[in-house]
């Protein structure tokens, strides 16, 4: 029978060199990769891993015991043959004892030859001599091979998938740009001609008429603010990729926080001071928005405090709880942050408003729009921006008895 | 998955390694190889390469008759813990009953310990197999170099996590008994649980662990059982490496 070609009655052997279960699940797994069904059978065409259902076994049997001219012509270990509409893979393996053949139905036209020879390579030689022979160099260059292809298609996908985020982000960064430029521009000119009419070059204006020009600029800057806070919220992306990240004193970003916040301070005759620890060192961080976050914080705490009050900033690197989740039992429980807080003596806030003063546009009584203005968004920054950054914002704070405002920070340390 | 053949009374289980690369997974083998008596343990199928990196699987057959006559044979594999062989170590994880999860102690490697945590979580999703069902134990090697996770450090994740935590120089073999034997007690439970050993087999825990400790060579290892099923020591390095 010429299907001896490819199988032995040796083959009974194979099964002391390797469970039947143990076969069929490193076959399943093989399967898995090849995207094809893999039988390895006996003498009597029974496959040694278990085939979907009986047909598929009978279908086999057919094969091996009527085979098609294809398969008896010729000495090659490996061809294969087209049945119907089904392609074949056939194989026959050397092992001390005998053959064995593999049986790998192909759907479809296409299929990947290299992938083929690397499962005949794996197979022969966990079969050759048990476990002991199947560390060849053969096997090893054939798994590398499989990874490494592995690897280049994914790498193939990342990069187009890659290509065509570039090009999103870049459209949405030229919208951003036109939005703002659009929104921006009638506002210039509405604050311009204002602080031009308030200076009297169309001629003298009465007290009343600077109230009302007073009141263009006022709201014409809140506009200004408003759109500059709400592209900014919309333009951090959930990543750190869009955070400028750089090696910064934090000096430095107390210093431009404290600049940002000087004329509302001097406004109200309060005192703004600065208590740095010794350990401080330069941090990784987007300077521009942490001190962005941090006058945010400033300019709340002078707001809400009473003239002739004091509002202290105070920074340290501490070991605090780690700032996010715990994923594996290898994430340290504790990390060193960057604390910098932000104390005031001014009205404070109720206790169940404090999970809501982050919300955009929320102001804790609609009255203090009136009386302190804002728009509800610095404190939603802020947030924003420090958690883009890893950390967190704490608040203490209690009706009449001030507020204290602690960005965290978990930012590698350089000496 | 369990093989086990009631006609034959014979088990079969299959126990990983697992681990990020260079952590100890095929030293733990080795220092295992060399406690079993031979006669319990088959040939540590291992290549060597220049650089001592695994590039396929390891293997140690252990073969272990009990005393109610029940045929014990449990297979030890190690993976690759390079990222590039993920294919590999999804693979021989195909069926596992247990896992031994080798990490390294050394602070700088606590995020390369993580990774391959959770590239472990996803391979056995994939694999059909729900993580916790999986019995696992943790142990935190190179206990003898510096900059390590200290003792209290590990304490404190012993009263975190709901896996035995062992600490282990596998270079000297320290730690790598007790890590085993707390697999395998916490794996019958589960085990059993799911497939009656005890029912089919008459095959009880003790039973179980006591015949797999008479294959310890106690001139080599001379621990107690009670000693490998204790409380999990913190092991002392004979020596610190710098």
């Amino acid at each position: 029978m010429m299907q001896t070609q490819y199988i032995s009655e040796s083959v009974p052997n194979l099964r002391e060199l390797i469970s039947p279960r143990e076969l069929s699940s490193l076959l399943s797994a093989f399967t898995k990769f090849l995207s094809a069904p893999v039988w390895v059978v006996d003498i009597h065409g029974n496959p040694f891993a278990s085939a979907e259902d009986a047909e598929s076994q009978e279908f086999r049997k057919t094969l091996l015991f009527d085979p098609p001219e294809e398969i008896t012509s010729g000495n090659e270990r490996m061809k294969t043959i087209t049945v119907g509409n089904e392609h074949i893979f056939l194989a026959s393996l050397d092992v001390p004892e005998g053959t064995a053949g593999i049986l790998a139905s192909i759907p479809g036209l296409n299929f990947d030859a290299q992938k083929l020879e690397t499962l005949k390579w794996l197979i022969e030689s966990l079969l050759r001599a048990g476990w002991k022979n199947a560390m060849t160099n053969e096997m090893h260059t054939a798994a590398m091979n499989v990874s490494h292809r592995e690897l280049e298609e994914q790498n193939r996908r990342l990069n187009e998938m890659l290509r065509r985020l570039r090009t999103l982000d870049e459209a949405k960064t030229t919208f951003m740009q036109t939005i703002s430029h659009e929104l921006k521009t009638p506002l210039t000119s509405i604050i311009g001609y204002a602080e031009l009419l308030g200076e009297g070059i169309a001629g003298e204006v009465n007290a009343e008429q600077k109230e009302y020009i007073n009141t263009i600029l006022e709201k014409g800057q809140t506009l200004l603010d408003m759109i500059t806070n709400v592209l900014d919220i919309t333009r951090l992306g959930t990543g750190k990729e869009d955070l400028e990240l750089n090696f910064h004193t934090v000096e430095e970003i107390v210093t431009q926080a404290i600049e940002a916040t000087a004329a509302q301070a001097m406004g109200k005759n309060i005192e703004v001071f600065y208590q740095p620890s010794d350990n401080l060192k330069p941090v990784l961080m987007d300077s521009v928005r942490i001190s962005r976050a941090l006058a945010a914080l400033l300019s709340n705490a002078v707001k809400f405090s009473p003239e002739n009050s004091k509002v202290a900033v105070k920074a340290s690197i501490q070991n605090h709880e780690r700032l996010s989740e715990l994923k594996t039992p290898f994430d340290l429980p504790e990390e060193e942050v960057l604390a910098i807080s932000v104390e005031d003596q001014g009205i404070g806030i109720p206790t169940d408003e404090l999970d809501k003063i982050f919300e955009s546009f929320y102001q804790v009584d609609n009255s203090s729009t009136r009386e302190f203005g804002g728009t509800g968004l610095g404190l939603t920054l802020a947030k924003n921006f420090v958690e883009a950054h890893g950390g967190k914002i704490e608040v203490i704070s209690a009706p009449g008895r001030g507020s204290r405002f602690t960005i965290l920070l978990p930012i590698e340390i350089r000496d | 998955m369990v093989q086990f053949n009631i006609a034959k009374r014979e088990i079969v289980l299959k126990i990983v390694y697992y681990g990020p690369a260079l952590s100890g997974k095929t030293t733990n083998l080795l220092s295992l190889h060399k406690f079993m008596k031979k006669d319990g343990c088959g040939e540590l199928m291992t290549l060597d390469t220049q650089n001592d990196r695994t590039l396929f699987f390891d293997l140690l057959p252990l073969n272990i008759k009990t005393t109610g006559g029940t045929q014990l044979k449990i297979k030890l594999y190690t993976v690759p813990g390079q990222v590039i062989h993920n294919s590999t170590r999804k693979l021989v994880l195909v069926g596992v009953d247990a896992i031994a999860f080798i990490a390294d102690s050394q602070l700088h490697l606590a995020e390369a310990n993580g990774e391959s945590w959770k590239n472990m979580i996803q391979n056995l999703k994939e694999n059909n197999l729900a993580p916790d069902d999986v019995p696992v134990v943790l142990q935190f090697n190179k206990r003898d170099l510096a900059n390590i996770r200290t003792d209290d450090q590990i304490i404190a994740l012993r009263s975190r996590q709901k896996e035995p935590i062992y600490t282990a120089v596998a270079t000297e073999g320290l730690g790598v008994l007790e890590t085993f034997f707390g697999l395998l007690n916490i794996a019958f439970d589960r085990l059993n649980e799911k497939h009656q050993f005890t029912q089919k087999f008459g095959l009880t825990k003790e039973e179980f662990l006591m015949n797999v400790y008479q294959n310890v060579d106690k001139k080599v290892v001379p621990l107690s059982m009670a000693q490998l099923l204790g409380a999990p020591p913190i092991v002392k390095p004979t020596r610190k490496t710098v």
